[in-house]
């Protein structure tokens, strides 16, 4: 093990101090801030015109809500625009000037309180946000950016017929909700997101409201509703002479609202942690995918190197070559892990610093590897995983015996492990499913589909199925590797095809 | 295997069709210089391959310190290769270092000893220039010094001579005498006889893959029939009469010696006498015994190829 330790790390050091590697290492991250700096909106911008967009339907059977609730969304715009210009006047605007010239705009964009009903009625009053913005302009520094408004976070759409009719509204909404049908919008169909029930006994308090959704982790929607329910009830019993006592009561009246996932046991379409877990397993193998060419291909150049200079004689009259095989496989590992750290780091910096409204991805990252087993696990998985593919590689810089016959072998060679690569993304969207399950005992297969598998929550069984089948896979390649490399060290002159590359494989020369 | 470090018996080397190596056996004897001569292509190579467990015999069997050749063993050897590779862009120093850690010393043990080998072989000054910077000789004495810096009992140098200049060549000798003094057996392989001639206690010789002659300088000149030399302007044909002799062969194009060819005991002495009974005039009677090169070309014929004195 010490002699794989000593030409592992010879080989991380070489490559990694090397100016092709680092250049390799740093483009990444000068690419996402190249890509994060080119909007030219700023960060507070950004934070206000984020998110997402929200479709939802009402079935509102007491007839007096939607109202209340499509003026709350009006208002809703005309806070968030507020926000923003009030971020955009600090940054942009002469205040002496302004302060000067129009004090009661100066109050209201750089005084005053943006979230109260005050500054809203304020602005409302002005024709809104364009109309406020319009009157700012003059007292704008010179080339400042341009304003942009943002955008409507929540749509109220008519519920669907079949919905909208149903007896078990439940059951006709979970359809819709999962993302298997689609809604009209104003511009075409869309994902209806939320269905908010509110049943005639809303008003007097003898039934509560009911908001149907796939994912019950994200509330923001609810809890916006929340707000002109409770409104509205609190205007409704004070029009109605309730006692006093009654109109506070309703405060947190919508707290009652019930919420429901109507396919709580199969993770939808829209889930958050489906969302998340597709993402990321596509970010981590795009990652994976450049990490594995980029360090593979630096090993077994280098590979090539040392046959055709006669270093790999010397080598193996020091150690066997399955320890060679092992110590270039080392190395490749340790530079992947190098690059994958720190483009995963620069990642997450990017989006905390660029792409604020985006942090939810790397907070559900932290949530689901929050233990050290976990962890662990994945990291493990993707260092078998790692190692699994770079032995084919380190095969085809085993069989060639110049630059050119490596590059012959590995573009094909390439193109046979893509599916190692692609199956484990369609694990992704089912964990826990037959073919998960199966790729998890599958030689090649195992270690990609179990790192996938560790986001979420696997058997334990499978766990040590896929680590064994994996270790045995490994083995049984470097020790293949190593056969290939005898075989081809003593043939220095001559050149290998890409069949010839296979046939080595399966049945290496004679040494 | 009494005292024998290494020993070969009946190896065949086999790469498909072309057959390397015939049948070799020999044995190389503690702490002493084993040479293995032979023209290029004669099989020397592929011997030391198999000995160091690059590559194993088609047939045959191979035992280093009593077992087969691998990892067991791998650690009491240092293996000078004929095609020098070294990491051009280490350092002298680094090399040495990596190397002997490599073989098994431990961090301070080979720093130690690629300190004092680099001084003794001269290199002190170069230590920490990278090895494309040094010249081919200074590269060389690199290589041969990660070959014994773990102080291995064998030692085998392929072709340790070839690329260097004379003075080097001398410093190289000395170096592997040394070895040898220290109780280190050195197998080394060369067609350059002069270097075997003065280094080596014992020879194999090998052509066409085939052990030709094993045994000392001694039992290499009795192998083969022995030949007085004479210069004179006379025709000496007459002396294919005289007893003892079994030819005479006149001087060769560009050369001016006839060489007479005893029989196994014959006494050059009748050779002398007959030349005086004919009233031969004689510049050169020389009855010095047999260079190795002149063992090795009788024993090679025609393949002696490209050996060099």
């Amino acid at each position: 093990m010490r002699q794989v330790w000593l030409i592992a790390w010879r080989g991380f050091v070489q490559h990694a101090t090397s100016r092709a590697f680092l250049f390799g290492l740093l483009l990444l991250p000068v690419y996402m801030l190249i890509g994060g700096i080119l909007p030219t909106a700023s960060t507070s911008q950004l934070a206000a015109l984020g998110g997402p967009i929200r479709h939802f339907a009402v079935i509102d059977k007491t007839g007096v809500m939607i109202p209340a609730i499509d003026a709350a969304l009006d208002r809703d715009i005309t806070a968030r625009g507020l926000l923003s210009l009030t971020a955009y006047a600090e940054e942009n605007a002469d205040e002496d000037r302004l302060r000067k010239e129009n004090p009661d705009l100066a109050r209201l964009l750089l005084d005053g309180d943006i979230d109260s009903t005050r500054s809203i009625d304020e602005v409302e009053a002005k024709g809104g946000i364009i109309q406020t913005f319009v009157e700012l302009r003059p007292y704008l520094k010179p080339n400042a950016p341009q304003f942009h408004e943002p955008h409507r976070r929540f749509f109220r759409i008519e519920p669907p017929a079949d919905v909208a009719t149903a007896d078990n509204v439940v059951e006709a909404a979970s359809p819709y909700l999962k993302a298997e049908k689609l809604v009209g919008g104003d511009f075409g169909p869309v994902q209806l997101w939320a269905v908010l029930i509110i049943p005639k006994g809303f008003i007097d308090g003898s039934e509560g409201a009911e908001y149907l959704t796939d994912d019950t982790d994200r509330i923001g929607l609810r809890e916006f509703l929340r707000v002109p329910l409770d409104n509205e009830l609190k205007r409704i019993r004070a029009g109605a002479y309730v006692p006093k006592e009654a109109i506070e009561g309703v405060v947190g009246a919508a707290g009652t609202i019930k919420t429901t996932d109507p396919d709580p046991e199969t993770l939808g379409a829209l889930s958050n942690i489906k969302q998340f877990t597709v993402i990321s397993a596509i970010a981590v193998y795009l990652l994976l995918f450049m990490a594995v060419f980029m360090t593979a291909n630096m090993v077994v150049m280098a590979l090539v190197e040392e046959k055709s200079n006669r270093v790999a004689e010397l080598l193996l009259s020091c150690v066997r070559a399955e320890t060679l095989m092992a110590g270039k496989l080392f190395t490749g590992l340790l530079l992947a892990i190098l690059l994958v750290g720190v483009w995963m780091i620069s990642a997450v910096v990017s989006i905390d610093v660029l792409f604020p409204t985006a942090r939810i991805i790397v907070d559900t990252l932290i949530e689901n590897v929050s233990t050290m087993e976990k962890a662990a696990q994945i990291f493990i998985f993707f260092a078998l995983a790692y190692l699994t593919i770079a032995t084919f590689f380190l095969a085809a810089g085993s069989a060639a015996t110049s630059i050119t016959d490596a590059q012959a072998i590995v573009a094909p060679a390439t193109m046979i492990t893509l599916p190692i690569f692609m199956l484990p993304i369609a694990v992704a969207y089912d964990p826990a499913g037959l073919v998960a399950r199966v790729a998890s005992y599958l030689p090649f297969f195992a270690p990609f589909t179990m790192m996938v598998r560790s986001l979420s929550a696997p058997d334990g069984i499978d766990i040590l199925g896929a680590l064994v089948v994996s270790l045995l896979t490994l083995w049984w390649m470097v020790r293949l590797v190593a056969r290939v490399f005898r075989s081809n060290l003593l043939r220095p002159d001559s050149s290998i095809s890409f069949i010839a590359f296979l046939r080595d494989l399966w049945r290496p020369r004679q040494t | 295997m009494g005292d024998a470090v290494l020993e070969l018996s009946g190896v065949t080397k086999r790469y498909g069709d072309f057959l390397a190596v015939d049948r070799v056996t020999f044995t190389a004897p503690k702490g002493k210089i084993l040479g293995l001569l032979g023209p290029n292509g004669a099989g020397k190579t592929s011997t030391l391959r198999m000995i160091l467990g690059i590559t194993p015999p088609t047939d045959g069997k191979v035992e280093v310190f009593g077992r087969p050749p691998g990892r067991s063993v791998q650690r009491r050897i240092g293996y000078l290769p004929e095609e020098r590779g070294l990491y051009r862009r280490m350092t002298a120093f680094d090399t040495v270092v990596y190397f002997a850690k490599l073989k098994g010393l431990w961090g301070g043990k080979a720093r130690q000893r690629a300190h004092d080998l680099l001084e003794e072989l001269g290199l002190g000054h170069v230590k920490d220039r990278k090895i494309e910077a040094l010249s081919k000789g200074m590269a060389q004495k690199v290589q041969l010094i990660t070959a014994i810096a773990h102080e291995p009992e064998l030692v085998i140098l392929d072709e340790p001579f070839s690329g260097l200049d004379p003075i080097n060549q001398n410093e190289l000798e000395a170096a592997i005498r040394r070895l040898a003094d220290g109780g280190t057996t050195v197998l080394f392989s060369t067609h350059t006889m002069s270097h075997a001639e003065r280094l080596c206690d014992r020879f194999v010789i090998l052509v066409k893959g085939r052990k030709a002659f094993d045994g000392t300088l001694n039992e290499a000149r009795a192998a083969i029939p022995r030949t007085v030399k004479l210069e004179s302007p006379n025709d000496l044909s007459f002396l294919r009469g005289v007893k003892g002799v079994t030819n005479v062969v006149p001087p060769a194009e560009g050369s001016t010696h006839w060489d007479i060819i005893l029989a196994p005991g014959a006494d050059p002495q009748a050779v002398l006498a007959a030349c005086f009974e004919h009233n031969v005039k004689l510049t050169l009677f020389d009855t010095s015994p047999p260079t190795l090169h002149e063992v090795f070309v009788t024993l090679a014929g025609g393949d002696a190829g490209d050996a060099e004195p």
